[in-house]
C-alpha cells in the first residue's frame, strides 16, 4: 500500500478521512493491473525513498527484513529486494496480497519475496534483522508496539509519517514514538516532500522491555533495583515520575548505592548524592538500573 | 490582602501590613526560620513531615506588622499528600512576599522547587538554610552565582543558631518597605536545568568528613544492627517514660503537692467556709480544689514530663523515621507503612496531633486506618498515667494485662480495617534525615511548651470534671445516675453504681475515666475492667472534634460508635469471665 503519492492528487475528493484507507487500497489495486503506469512511477520515485531510509536505518547487507502492510502494489519490498535483501512482505487483505504476488512475479521474477497473509498486530518479528511499517498500516500504534516487543535486540524498526508541514498531514495522523508508549531514542528523517521515516533501533532485552515492549531503557543490561543484590553503585535509567521519588534524586542519569534491604517485606535503604532514602519494594520493582 | 489594601494602608500612613509566605522542601528547617522571625513556637522535630497545617504568626518589622505563614514542606508543587496542598494554596493566595526556603546540602532539588515558585512570578528571596551540613560535606556555595542564576537575592543561614537571620529580617523589612526584589526569572522548571544551575553554584572543595554519628545513623537503618538499636531505643523510651516518671512523682511533685499545697488549700477553705455541702465539694471526698489539683499535677503530670522528653529526643535526633523504616515490613502486614508509625507514637502522647499528623501521609486509606487505631486502642500519656496510678500498685500483671490488650487490639482493628477501609496504602518513600544530637535548649524549649500546654489545656478541664463530681456527689444526684445506669454499670459491667460517672467525665478528658476509680476500693478484676472498658471508652470530645474536622460527621459518630460499644462489650465480657473463674 505504499501509493500514499498517488493519493495526494485525490486530495480534494477524499475529505472523509476515515476512507483514506480503504481509498489507497482501490487505487492500488487498480494501478497493480495497470503496471505500466506504478512502474515508472516506482522507478523513478519511489527507490529514492526506500534508499533515504536504508540509509537511515543502516541496514547491514544480507539482512532478513520483514515488510509489514505491503499491499497490492509493494514497491517497498521489491526495492529493498533489488538492492539485496531477503524481503518477506505481509499483508492482513488476502486480495491485495495475491495482485502483489502476480505483480513481483510479472514484474521481478527472480526478487527474493515471500508473501505472507498475516496481521501486523500478531506477526513473529523476531526472526527480521529490520522491520518496515508501511504508512497506511492501521491500527498503526497498535502495530508498532507489537512489533517493537517482539523484535529481536539491535533490529530496527522503521515506518513512515507524514511531515508536520505537509499537504497530507491532514489525511494521515502523525505518530511520534512516545504516543505508542516509546520514550527512547529514536532517529527521524524526511523521505520526500511529503513523508519522514523514524527509525527506532531495539537496543534492549531486559525483563521490563519485554513485558511492557513500549517502555524500551537505552540500556545494554538494565534490571531492577529490587534485583540488585551487590553493594556497587549502579546508575538509574528509569524511574516513575513520582512526586517524592524523582525530588529526592531517583532519577535516570542518577548514581544509587544500595545500603540494606530489610526483612519481613520491608523496604530498601538506598542512597543517591549522600542522601539516605527508604525506599518500598514496590517502588524498587519500578526503578531500571544498569 | 491586595493591592488596594496596601494602598490605603499608605494613605491611612500609620500601620502597613504585609503578608509573608515560607516554602521549601521539608525537614530543612522552615519551622526554625518561621520561629526565630516570628518569635512563636511551632513545632519542630527531626523529620519529613513535621509541619502539616500552616501556622501563621505576627512579626513586626519595624512600623510594618508583617503575617508570616509556615507552610508544610514540599518536594514539588505537585503535592503528593494534604499537608503539601496547604503550601500550593498559599502560594495561589499572592502574597507580598515569598521567602523560598532551600536545602543546601541537597540544592538539586531545592533549586527545582525555588524554579517553580518563581513561576508563580511572586516577590521571592531566597534562604539557603543548613548551611553547616553544606561546609561539613566540604561543599562550597557560591550564592551570588545562585541570585544571579534564580535573579532573585540570596542568603544564606544556619537557622538552628540563628546565623543570617539579622540579614534575613533586614531583608524582610527592605522588601515590604517597598523595596520589592524583583520576581525572578521565569524559566521552564526541568530537572536538567535545575541540575546544571547546581553545577554552576557549587562546588566540592574539601572531602566530607564521616563522623561517628554518621556511622550510627547507617548503622540503625541496617536490619543488624538496626533491630538491636531500636529494641534499646524502645527499651530506654519505657524507662524515661516510667522510672522518670514515677520519680518525679514520688519524690517531687507528690510531697509538693500532699504536704504543702493541698494542706494550704484546705486550711484557707476551712477558714472560709463552714462545714457543710459547700466545703465537701471544695475539699470533700470528691473535692475539686483537692482531688482536682492532685489527680492532676501528681498522677498525670510526671508522665506528661516523661513521655515528651522521650519523644523531644527521638523526635529530635532523626531517629523516628529510623524506626518507621525497621518496622515497615511488619506494618505492611497490618495494611500500613512505615511512616505510620510516627502518628501512632504521636497518639501515645496525644490523639489530637496524632491524628493531624496523619496528614503527611500519603494515601487517605492509611489516615482514616491510623486514626481509628489511634482513637480505639492507644491510650493517650494523661489515660496510661491514670492507669498506672490505679493498677501497678495493687496488681503489676493487671497492668501488663491491658497494655497487652492495648496492643492486640492495635494489631487486630490494622487486621480488620486493611480489609474494610477500600483504597490502598501507598508503600513508603521516605527521605532518612541525618541523625543530629538534640539540643538541649530545643529540648527545654519544647518541654516548657508541653508543660504550659497541659497546666493551661488539660488541667482546668480535669478541675473542672472533678467540680462535677463533686456536686453531683453532694447533692445526690449521683446515686440516682448511678441507679439509673446500673443495668449496664452493675449488671454488666460488675462496678459499683458511682462508676457511672467517669463514663460520663470521661468524653471530657480521657484519664477522668480512670481516676475516680482510684477511691473506690474496688477489686483486682473490678480495676481491670474499669481500665479495659476506660481503654477502648470515646475518645475525649477534642479528639472528637478533631475527627470531624479531618474526616466529617459520619467518620466520627462511627468512631463514637465502634469505640463505645466495643468498651461495654469488652469489659462485660472480662467482667463475666473473670467472675466464671473466680467462682470455680
Amino acid at each position: 500500500m505504499n501509493g500514499a503519492e498517488q493519493n495526494f492528487s485525490l486530495k480534494q475528493q477524499i475529505r472523509p478521512l476515515p476512507r483514506i484507507g480503504r481509498l489507497t487500497k482501490s487505487m492500488e489495486s487498480l494501478f497493480s493491473r495497470l503496471p505500466g503506469i506504478g512502474h515508472l512511477y516506482a522507478t523513478r520515485l519511489y527507490s529514492s525513498v526506500v534508499d533515504s531510509e536504508i540509509g537511515l536505518a543502516d541496514v547491514q547487507d544480507g539482512s532478513r527484513i520483514l515488510h509489514v502492510g505491503c499491499g497490492a502494489l509493494p514497491y517497498t519490498a521489491l526495492h529493498l529486494a533489488r538492492r539485496g535483501f531477503s524481503v518477506t512482505a505481509m499483508d492482513s487483505d488476502h486480495s491485495a496480497l495475491l495482485a502483489a504476488e502476480r505483480y513481483v512475479r510479472h514484474h521481478s521474477p527472480d526478487a527474493d519475496i515471500t508473501f505472507e497473509n498475516l496481521n501486523g498486530a500478531n506477526c513473529d518479528p523476531s526472526d527480521y534483522d529490520a522491520v518496515w511499517v508501511s504508512l497506511n498500516v492501521a491500527p498503526k500504534e497498535t502495530v508498532l508496539l507489537h512489533l517493537l516487543g517482539r523484535m529481536r535486540n539491535g533490529a530496527k524498526l522503521i515506518y513512515r509519517n507524514p511531515r508536520s508541514d505537509s499537504r497530507i498531514a491532514s489525511l494521515y495522523s502523525r505518530i511520534i514514538p512516545e504516543q505508542f508508549g516509546y520514550d527512547g531514542p529514536f532517529q527521524a528523517i524526511p523521505i520526500d516532500r511529503v513523508k519522514e521515516a523514524v527509525c527506532i533501533e531495539r537496543s534492549c532485552a531486559c525483563d521490563y522491555c519485554m513485558t511492557l515492549p513500549g517502555s524500551l531503557c537505552s540500556c545494554e543490561e538494565c534490571i531492577l533495583l529490587d534485583d540488585h543484590r551487590l553493594p556497587t553503585p549502579v546508575r538509574v535509567v528509569k524511574a516513575p515520575n513520582h512526586p517524592v521519588i524523582s525530588p529526592l534524586g531517583l532519577r535516570p542519569g542518577k548514581e544509587v548505592i544500595i545500603h540494606c534491604r530489610h526483612p519481613f517485606g520491608g523496604p530498601l535503604v538506598v542512597e543517591v548524592e549522600g542522601r539516605r532514602i527508604a525506599l518500598a519494594r514496590e517502588f524498587a520493582r519500578e526503578i531500571y538500573v544498569e | 490582602m491586595n493591592a488596594g489594601d496596601r494602598g490605603s494602608d499608605e494613605q491611612s500612613g500609620r500601620i502597613r501590613e504585609g503578608l509573608v509566605l515560607l516554602i521549601g522542601p521539608p525537614n530543612i528547617g522552615k519551622s526554625v526560620v518561621f520561629n526565630r522571625l516570628s518569635g512563636i513556637h511551632v513545632g519542630m522535630a527531626n523529620y519529613p513531615g513535621t509541619t502539616v497545617d500552616y501556622t501563621e504568626g505576627i512579626a513586626w518589622f519595624g512600623d510594618i506588622r508583617a503575617r508570616i505563614v509556615d507552610t508544610p514542606g514540599t518536594y514539588t508543587l505537585t503535592a503528593s499528600n494534604e499537608a503539601e496542598e496547604v503550601a500550593v494554596a498559599f502560594l495561589e493566595k499572592r502574597p507580598d512576599l515569598v521567602v523560598c526556603v532551600l536545602d543546601a546540602s541537597h540544592l538539586e532539588s531545592s533549586i527545582f522547587l525555588a524554579l517553580q515558585v518563581l513561576e508563580f512570578g511572586l516577590p521571592t528571596i531566597v534562604v539557603v538554610n543548613r548551611m553547616d551540613l553544606c561546609r561539613e560535606r566540604g561543599l562550597h556555595l557560591d550564592s551570588d552565582a545562585l541570585s544571579q542564576e534564580l535573579g532573585v537575592p540570596v542568603l544564606t543561614t544556619i537557622a538552628l543558631d540563628g546565623e543570617g537571620i539579622d540579614e534575613l529580617k533586614d531583608r524582610i523589612f527592605a522588601a515590604l518597605s517597598g523595596d520589592l526584589p524583583e520576581p525572578g526569572r521565569k524559566q521552564d522548571p526541568s530537572w536538567n536545568l535545575a541540575e546544571s544551575i547546581k553545577k554552576r553554584v557549587i562546588q566540592q572543595r574539601g572531602s566530607s568528613t564521616e563522623r561517628l554519628r554518621d556511622w550510627i545513623g547507617d548503622a540503625s537503618m541496617r536490619p543488624w544492627p538496626g533491630i538491636l538499636i531500636a529494641l534499646l531505643v524502645i527499651a530506654a523510651v519505657f524507662g524515661i517514660v516510667l522510672g522518670l516518671g514515677m520519680g518525679l512523682r514520688q519524690l517531687i511533685l507528690l510531697p509538693v503537692v500532699r504536704d504543702i499545697i493541698i494542706p494550704l488549700i484546705v486550711t484557707g477553705v476551712d477558714a472560709m467556709v463552714d462545714p457543710g455541702v459547700l466545703r465537701n465539694i471544695l475539699v470533700g471526698d470528691y473535692g475539686f480544689l483537692t482531688k482536682g489539683i492532685e489527680w492532676p499535677i501528681t498522677l498525670i503530670m510526671p508522665y506528661v514530663l516523661s513521655f515528651y522528653l522521650a519523644l523531644c529526643i527521638l523526635e529530635d535526633s532523626g531517629y523516628l523515621p529510623r524506626l518507621g523504616v525497621m518496622l515497615d515490613g511488619l506494618l505492611t502486614k497490618i495494611g500500613l507503612s512505615g511512616p505510620s508509625i510516627i502518628p501512632l507514637l504521636l497518639g501515645y502522647g496525644c490523639g489530637i496531633p496524632a491524628i493531624i499528623s496523619t496528614r503527611a501521609l500519603a494515601s487517605r486509606k492509611n489516615r482514616l486506618m491510623v486514626a481509628l487505631m489511634a482513637s480505639l486502642s492507644i491510650p493517650c500519656i494523661a489515660q496510661t498515667g491514670a492507669f498506672i496510678s490505679l493498677l501497678a500498685a495493687r496488681s503489676p500483671l493487671a497492668l501488663v494485662f491491658v497494655a497487652l490488650l492495648s496492643f492486640v487490639t492495635l494489631i487486630a482493628s490494622g487486621l480488620i480495617l486493611n480489609r474494610l477501609i477500600p483504597g490502598r496504602t501507598m508503600p513508603m518513600v521516605m527521605e532518612m534525615p541525618d541523625l543530629l544530637m538534640p539540643r538541649l535548649r530545643m529540648i527545654g524549649k519544647k518541654m516548657w511548651v508541653q508543660t504550659r500546654h497541659y497546666l493551661i489545656e488539660a488541667v482546668p478541664p480535669v478541675v473542672g470534671g472533678v467540680a462535677v463530681a463533686a456536686v453531683l456527689y453532694e447533692t445526690g444526684w449521683m446515686a440516682r445516675l448511678g441507679i439509673f445506669m446500673s443495668p449496664l454499670v452493675t449488671g454488666w459491667l460488675r462496678l459499683p453504681e458511682e462508676a457511672a460517672v467517669p463514663l460520663l467525665l470521661g468524653i471530657f478528658r480521657r484519664e477522668l475515666t480512670v481516676l475516680p476509680l482510684l477511691d473506690m476500693n474496688l477489686s483486682v478484676l473490678q480495676l481491670v475492667v474499669g481500665a479495659v472498658v476506660a481503654l477502648y471508652y470515646v475518645p475525649c470530645i477534642a479528639m472528637m472534634a478533631i475527627l470531624y474536622r479531618e474526616f466529617g460527621a459520619y467518620f466520627a459518630l462511627l468512631t463514637f460508635v465502634i469505640t463505645t460499644g466495643l468498651a461495654f462489650f469488652i469489659g462485660g465480657l472480662i467482667a463475666h469471665t473473670g467472675a466464671f473463674f473466680m467462682v470455680i
